[in-house]
C-alpha cells in the first residue's frame, strides 16, 4: 500500500529539518553556547 | 508527555519564524542595517572600548603613523601613549599612534577591524601580535566569538571565499546573532567615545606598583633579520586553516593599503627562562608579505628576577600588568621606531 505524506506530516518534517539546521549552526560557534555572550550579541 | 505543538498550524508558525530568523542575514542587505559606521559605537564598553574604534575609524581624521591591534594581550603590554611620545620627539612632529585592541584571539577579527581602519585612516605601520597564542583548531578554524560586534554578511560576505566550511557556518551563525542588534542600532543612539578613557580592560590594573632594576635595554630587543637569526626560535607549529586564510588577507590588505606590518613578540610567564624569542612560526612566509618580527628573548628580559618578582609584572600567565607594561614598552619602543623609519624612508 502507498502511503503519501499529508500537510501536516510535511510541516512536522519542515520543522525538524530547520531545528536541525539551527542546532548545527549553533554548534559552530561559542557564540551560542555562551549566554553571555548571546546577551552581549544583541 | 503533552506533544511540542497544538496544532499543524502551530508547529507552521514555529517553522516560518524559524526559517525567518535562519535567512536574517541574507534578507537584512544594506538598505535594512544601520550604516557600518554605526557597528562599533552600537557596541558598548563590556568588553573593550569599542566606542573609541569608532573615534579611531570614523570620526578622527588624518594619517595614523602606528595602530596597535590585536587582543588583550597586545592592549596590556604595549603603552600607545609612551609610544606616541617617543615618536613625536623622533620625528620633530606630533605622532599619531592608536590603540584599538580587543579580548580573545584570532586572525579573523585584526582582519575585519584592520579593513575598516585601512579603508578609512592611512597607517604607516600596523603593529600586532601573535593570535594563533593558545588556539585550539576546533577554536582557530571558527569564528572569533565577538564576530558579531563587527561581521556582517551584506558587508563582509565576500571575504568568507575559500574558508573551510565549517568556519563559513561560524560567520553566519555569527550573522544571524548580531542582526537584532544592528537593526536596534536603527532605534536609539550609539554611546560616543570618552574623552578620557580608561584602560580597555579593567584588571589591566596592578595592584601594587613595581619596577623591576635588571639592567635590560633596547638594545635587546632584536628584529629579526639574517644577522639576527640565532636569536629566534621558530617552532613551525601548525597553524589552523582559517587563521592562515585570515594572515594571507591581512598580508594582502597591508600591501594594497602600504602599510608596514610589525608583528611583536609578547613572552608569557611560562617562557621566563627561554634564552631565545620563541616565535610559533615563520611570519613572513604565513602572512605572505614582509613583516618584520620583534622580540626580546625573556631569559634576557627577566634577567636576575625571581619568579614572584616576575609575578609582579603580569595580571595572569599570559597578560603584562600596569607594571609589565611600563617595564615592557621602553624595551621595544626604539626597535619599533627604527621598523617605522625603515618604512617611510624613500
Amino acid at each position: 500500500m502507498k502511503s503519501k505524506l499529508n500537510l501536516e506530516q510535511l510541516i512536522y518534517i519542515v520543522v525538524i529539518i530547520l531545528s536541525v539546521i539551527a542546532l548545527l549552526l549553533s554548534l559552530t560557534s561559542y557564540q551560542f553556547t555562551d549566554t553571555k555572550l548571546i546577551y552581549e550579541g544583541f | 508527555m503533552a506533544p511540542a505543538f497544538s496544532s499543524a498550524r502551530q508547529a507552521g508558525a514555529f517553522a516560518v519564524s524559524v526559517l525567518l530568523i535562519l535567512l536574517l542575514p541574507l534578507l537584512a542587505e544594506k538598505w535594512a542595517l544601520p550604516t557600518r559606521e554605526q557597528m562599533y559605537s552600537a557596541t558598548g564598553r563590556s568588553t573593550a572600548d569599542f566606542p573609541t574604534f569608532h573615534q579611531d575609524i570614523f570620526e578622527d581624521k588624518g594619517d595614523i603613523d602606528i595602530a596597535i591591534l590585536g587582543s588583550s594581550r597586545m592592549g596590556c603590554a604595549l603603552d600607545p601613549v609612551y609610544l606616541e611620545e617617543k615618536l613625536s620627539g623622533k620625528l620633530g612632529r606630533p605622532a599619531v599612534v592608536r590603540d584599538l585592541t580587543w579580548t580573545w584571539n584570532g586572525y579573523d577579527a585584526l582582519y575585519f577591524i584592520a579593513q575598516d581602519l585601512l579603508e578609512h585612516r592611512k597607517v604607516r605601520l600596523m603593529v600586532i601580535p601573535d593570535l594563533t597564542y593558545d588556539l585550539s583548531f576546533a577554536a582557530g578554524n571558527v569564528a572569533h566569538r565577538q564576530t558579531t560586534y563587527w561581521f556582517r554578511l551584506a558587508d563582509n560576505g565576500a571575504a568568507l571565499a575559500g574558508l573551510p566550511v565549517k568556519s563559513d557556518a561560524s560567520f553566519y551563525a555569527s550573522a544571524i546573532l548580531g542582526i537584532p542588534r544592528n537593526l536596534v542600532g536603527r532605534l536609539r543612539p550609539n554611546l560616543p567615545a570618552l574623552p578620557t578613557k580608561p584602560h580597555a580592560l579593567p584588571w589591566y590594573y596592578s595592584q601594587s606598583d613595581y619596577m623591576p632594576s635588571t639592567g635590560v635595554t633596547a638594545a635587546d630587543a632584536h628584529i629579526y633579520s639574517a644577522a639576527t637569526r640565532g636569536d629566534f626560535r621558530i617552532s613551525e607549529q601548525p597553524i589552523p586553516a582559517m587563521q592562515l586564510a585570515f594572515m594571507r588577507k591581512i598580508g594582502l590588505l597591508a600591501q594594497q593599503y602600504h602599510t608596514k606590518l610589525a608583528l611583536l613578540n609578547l613572552p608569557d610567564f611560562a617562557d621566563r627562562t627561554q634564552t631565545l624569542v620563541q616565535e610559533t612560526t615563520d611570519w613572513p612566509e604565513a602572512f605572505q608579505t614582509n613583516v618584520s618580527v620583534i622580540g626580546i628573548a625573556p631569559a634576557t628580559l627577566f634577567a636576575g628576577l625571581s619568579d614572584d618578582q616576575i609575578r609582579q609584572l603580569y595580571y595572569n600567565a599570559t597578560h603584562f600588568n600596569q607594571n609589565g607594561q611600563r617595564y615592557f614598552t621602553p624595551l621595544v619602543t626604539p626597535g619599533l621606531i627604527q621598523i617605522y623609519e625603515e618604512q617611510t624612508q624613500p
